[in-house]
């Protein structure tokens, strides 16, 4: 054959392994139950065009399998989001219902190490059965395969975001927990093991809804950042995702043109969102929308310890990552799934040196039994770590009550917060002047204990910290626009480390 | 939040110092001043309560635990920043220094209940911090001895005085650099719990509480009524939180259980770790009667503390988290005198499978290790991880891939023996990485694979094959699972006599010695969490 005739028939295979996959009736039957195949939902996320694949004539290590196992059960290759340039890869379900074996593994590891050295986002759609049998059954087979090496070991280098889209056990789940964003659409399952295996094993008997649904993982175990009805719906907040990030550690985060920024000025408006008594319940996410460019909020595990909101926003169109007290959910005292929800935003944060905005009105943690028995100590202290380690920048506004441990939890004074301020009717101390009365003098009554009151109201003032400089300004809430963003002007010039030296940039995803 | 009590306030203040007459000798008059301090500590009376109490002084706690007559105090003349507390609070409620365990260098510190009940105020924060930042630039272990009632009142009431208060940031950014032990010998809310938190070992003392807040506080808050002993009594932490190491009925086995655990652990992550003397290690030969400890069919159970006490010197294993993820055994031991990390199933315990607490356990493990550059053993029995609805919920997914991505991370020596199975991600995940661990070892009768063949045949082919042919299936299946198929592609490095597994260990750690060791700032683990 000459180069034309080995052209056309390249052309021919690839052809034929693009539409055909693991067969025509495997897609026909996706197709009639209103799924699609892993090509079809790779182009649905990226740019039009934009996908390049490799290892398209890759196939099963095992010769009787070659001519089945188009792609070996991964699909994969480069593309772009928004013009930038990522690496994306999934199951293809068509091909032994998307199993890993050796050479799908060695697909993937590839693609991995190429966004590594490349320095570009990596987004994975998973969903597969898991290892597959009877290749990796073995001593030699499973010793042939290390579970992702690299995702394991990339210290947020890059980001990465995974979605969920069908039955996933065991590796795509693996890879789920691996990454920094893990989307799950309605209908599919995350789990370590199958309903199938869990009743060979023990008998007990599940579906798949009740063991790793969108609800189960959304409200109670807290093991994905959102939750979608539609593939369409996860695509975009991938999209959205990456859009605040950078493409890799070592580049700053990109601020988004000036127009759709929204004007830097006073706003009077914002005065009225928080009620000044400190027992009114608002929502934070009603401020974080005054405060933030115009539709900018984007609010990660939004259902789960929702005292503190947490997501990514903009202002002045720099990317930052937001922590904020939420006083409609449990008055915005901070559990567990709080602290692990900030927890796990810092690590972001510092990987790819984002600053963090905390707003506090906290009244402290929640207390009791079930809290204490729950770990609140330890997630908590690992939430303080985090905090007292990371390098990015941070900034601190109290609009309303600080109390407690919750005060320096929040990146009050002494931890960290390259600038810290007050609202004029903010409370800061060790308790709620209501409690306080009552510790300090407990058997007082009347015009006695109303000067107590009186008293400790007043010592919670935020000009008694900032009359010793514990703040750096009280602002007019009008203003906190505008503070921020010049703020954010000023940080832009900062020195930034390295991201080896960033310290939670090796810590776990999970 | 209000994580404290109303500190009590000291029923007999210290008589007020009068002030030095010219003549008097300085000297003199300085050791009289200490002197008082030290023995009436926040008054004679309280001291005596404690006594009738049955209970130990933070100076006594502290004599008791280092080298005899080794306490060089630091901030004995500090008191409260408050005037008029001055008089009444000697050593503003924390005591501390610098001190000796087996000859080593360590600094200590503790809360002292005769003061204002140990609660944290500004001074005692600050001498505490003082300490611990002394031990992190000087390199050596830093240990506390924690009950406060918890921060000050009133002195923290304020939004001027709540700012002042130390935000612990010594401790926090620590990133082990020197180890931190923590005994809890009452009751600790605040900030001595959040130290322990923070710390690499804690011990809790059977009768103490560790808690953020205390069930005075509680109830105020929120009307529920809980004793201590349900809060934060040493059988919640040491069989269902975790957040405790170790659980002891006295106050001298803390003492022993920290000064144990030193032991092991070098002085600071710039510093091997202490081999110990030839003498006491046994001897390095093959042990014909380890073999039969361990039996060939896989659902046999055993005591793999059985396997570990032959495979170890003499008396040196240290279990950490005993009532946790039984499953697997974690702790320290020694080997020919070197110190290492022991991970070891345990298919005495649920078959040896792996539950979220086990992997929390080798989480921590990991991170110490890869700290302080000990060396892991892992040795394998492992059915795989628990499966079921109860540890899906309760984040097995989590928990497993955090260990995973520890073990990958880990930059300490790593090697694992397969003594019997090794099933799936366990596999993995107990150091079946080959080619990426420093030594990967199998006994002739280790079975490795993706599952349990009857578990296997079972997923494949439920109902659809008889009895009899699914017996078949499962043999083919278990004969591929054999160590010769992984060694025979050099994906495993040796397949071991059984009799030899210390013989092979100890000339391992030999060979270890003169490896190259990434410096601090090299060692992913270092900056992780402790809780």
């Amino acid at each position: 054959m000459n180069q034309d005739e080995l052209a056309a028939e390249l052309a021919e295979r690839a052809e034929r392994i693009r539409t055909e996959m693991g067969g025509a009736q495997r897609i026909e039957r996706l197709h009639a139950a209103g799924r699609f195949t892993i090509r079809e939902r790779i182009d649905a996320l990226v740019d039009d065009g934009s996908f390049r694949e490799i290892g398209r004539f890759a196939h099963s290590a095992n010769p009787e399998d070659r001519d089945e196992t188009p792609g070996d059960g991964k699909i994969g290759g480069h593309a772009r989001i928004d013009g930038r340039p990522i690496v994306v890869y999934g199951d293809d379900v068509t091909v032994r219902q998307g199993s890993s074996a050796i050479v799908g593994e060695r697909k993937d590891e590839r693609l991995v190490q190429h966004a590594l050295l490349h320095g570009t986002p990596i987004v994975y759609i998973g969903e597969t059965g898991g290892a597959r049998i009877p290749d990796i059954l073995g001593s030699e087979g499973i010793s042939s395969i290390v579970p992702f090496p690299s995702v394991g070991g990339r210290r947020h280098r890059v980001p990465m975001a995974t979605v969920i889209v069908g039955k996933s056990f065991g590796g795509s789940s693996f890879i789920s927990a691996m990454s920094d964003l893990s989307v799950q659409v309605r209908g599919s399952c995350l789990a370590v093991t199958s309903p199938r295996v869990i009743e060979v094993a023990t008998k007990e008997q599940i579906d798949f809804e009740s063991l790793g649904g969108v609800d189960v993982h959304a409200r109670h175990t807290g093991q994905i950042d959102l939750a979608v009805d539609s593939e369409d719906e996860a695509w975009t907040a991938v999209r959205r995702f990456l859009s605040y990030l950078p493409p890799n550690a070592w580049t700053p985060a990109p601020r988004s043109p000036v127009e759709g920024c929204g004007p830097i000025e006073p706003d009077p408006s914002i005065r009225s969102v928080v009620p000044t008594e400190r027992k009114r319940g608002y929502d934070m996410r009603r401020l974080l929308a005054k405060l933030c460019d115009p539709d900018s909020f984007f609010e990660l595990r939004p259902t789960i310890g929702r005292n503190l909101t947490t997501g990514f926003a903009r202002i002045d169109g720099w990317p930052i990552g937001i922590i904020a007290s939420n006083p409609m959910f449990g008055a915005g005292a901070i559990d567990g799934d709080g602290c692990e929800k900030a927890t796990r935003l810092l690590v972001l944060c510092d990987s790819f040196d984002i600053p963090v905005l905390f707003l506090q009105d906290v009244p402290g943690f929640l207390v009791g039994r079930q809290v204490e028995h729950e770990r609140l100590l330890y997630k908590a202290m690992r939430f303080r770590l985090a905090l007292s380690n990371c390098s990015c920048p941070t900034l601190t506004v109290v609009v309303r009550k600080a109390f407690g441990l919750a005060f320096k939890a929040m990146n009050g004074s002494g931890v960290k917060a390259d600038a810290i301020y007050a609202w004029p009717g903010a409370e800061i101390g060790f308790m709620d002047p209501d409690v306080a009365v009552n510790v300090v003098r407990p058997n007082a009554t009347g015009a006695e204990r109303e000067a107590e009151h009186a008293r400790q109201v007043g010592a919670t003032s935020p000009y008694g910290a900032a009359g010793v400089m514990k703040l750096d300004d009280v602002i007019d809430p009008a203003e906190t626009r505008v503070v921020l963003a010049h703020d954010l002007a000023r940080l832009a010039g900062r020195r930034v480390r390295p991201p080896e030296q960033r310290p939670l940039a090796t810590w776990a995803t999970c | 939040m209000s994580s404290t009590e109303p500190s009590v306030p000291a029923v007999s203040a210290v008589p007020a110092v009068p002030p030095v007459p010219p003549a008097v000798d300085a000297i003199a008059e300085r050791r009289r001043r200490a002197d008082l301090i030290r023995a009436e500590l926040g008054g004679a009376d309280a001291v005596a309560r404690l006594r009738e109490r049955g209970e130990r002084t933070i100076r006594e706690h502290l004599d008791g635990f280092l080298d005899e007559g080794s306490f060089d105090e630091l901030g004995t003349f500090a008191h409260s920043m408050r005037h008029e507390d001055r008089d009444s609070t000697p050593g503003d409620g924390k005591i501390g220094g610098f001190g000796r365990v087996d000859g080593r260098p360590v600094a200590v510190g503790g809360d002292d209940i005769t003061v204002k009940r140990g609660s944290t105020a500004v001074v005692g924060s600050r001498k505490i911090d003082r300490l611990l930042g002394m031990a992190i630039d000087r390199g050596f272990p830093f240990v506390y001895f924690g009950q406060t009632g918890g921060a000050r009142v009133p002195d923290i009431m304020s939004a001027e005085g709540f700012a002042e208060l130390s935000s612990m940031m010594e401790i926090a950014q620590r990133n082990h650099r020197v180890p931190v032990a923590t005994a809890i010998v009452g009751q600790s809310f605040g900030a001595s719990s959040f130290t322990a938190a923070m710390s690499d070992f804690v011990v809790q003392v059977r009768g103490s509480c560790l808690a953020v807040t205390s069930p005075r506080v509680v109830e105020v808050a929120t009307g529920e009524r809980i004793t201590f002993d349900e809060l934060g009594g040493v059988d919640v932490h040491a069989t269902r939180t975790g957040m405790i190491d170790l659980a002891v009925d006295s106050d001298d086995e803390a003492y022993a259980a920290i000064r144990r655990f030193l032991s092991y652990l070098p002085s600071n992550a710039w510093s091997p770790a202490p081999r110990s003397p030839a003498e006491g290690c046994g001897p390095i030969e093959e042990d014909p009667e380890l073999p039969a400890l361990v039996p060939t069919a896989r659902t046999r159970a055993y005591d793999m503390r059985r396997v570990l006490a032959r495979v170890a010197d003499p008396d040196s294993l240290f279990e950490l988290r005993p009532g946790m993820g039984r499953g697997l055994w974690t702790g320290f031991a020694r080997i020919d005198g070197r110190p290492v990390a022991l991970m070891a199933s345990n298919p005495m315990f649920n078959a040896g499978t792996l539950d979220p607490a086990a992997c929390e356990k080798g989480i921590r493990l990991l991170v110490l290790c890869d700290a302080f550059n000990i060396p892991v053993i892992f040795l394998q029995d492992v059915p795989g991880f628990l499966v079921g609805r109860q540890v899906e919920h309760n984040r097995l997914l989590y928990r497993a891939i955090r260990f995973y991505e520890a073990l990958l991370l880990c930059s300490a020596p790593v090697i694992s023996i397969v003594v019997r199975k090794a099933f799936g991600l366990a596999w993995q995940s107990l150091g079946g990485l080959p080619g990426m661990v420093d030594g990967l070892y199998a006994w002739p009768g280790a079975e490795i694979g993706f599952m349990d063949p009857a578990v296997g045949v079972n997923v494949l082919y439920g109902d659809r094959l008889s009895a009899e042919e699914k017996a078949a299936r499962a043999a083919e299946m278990a004969a591929v699972t054999s160590p010769y198929g992984a060694a025979g592609v050099l994906h495993i490095d040796e397949i071991i006599e059984p009799a030899a597994t210390r013989a092979v260990l100890a000339r391992d750690l030999e060979r270890l010695a003169s490896r190259p060791v990434p410096p601090l700032e090299q060692r992913p683990l270092r900056t992780w969490p402790t809780c």
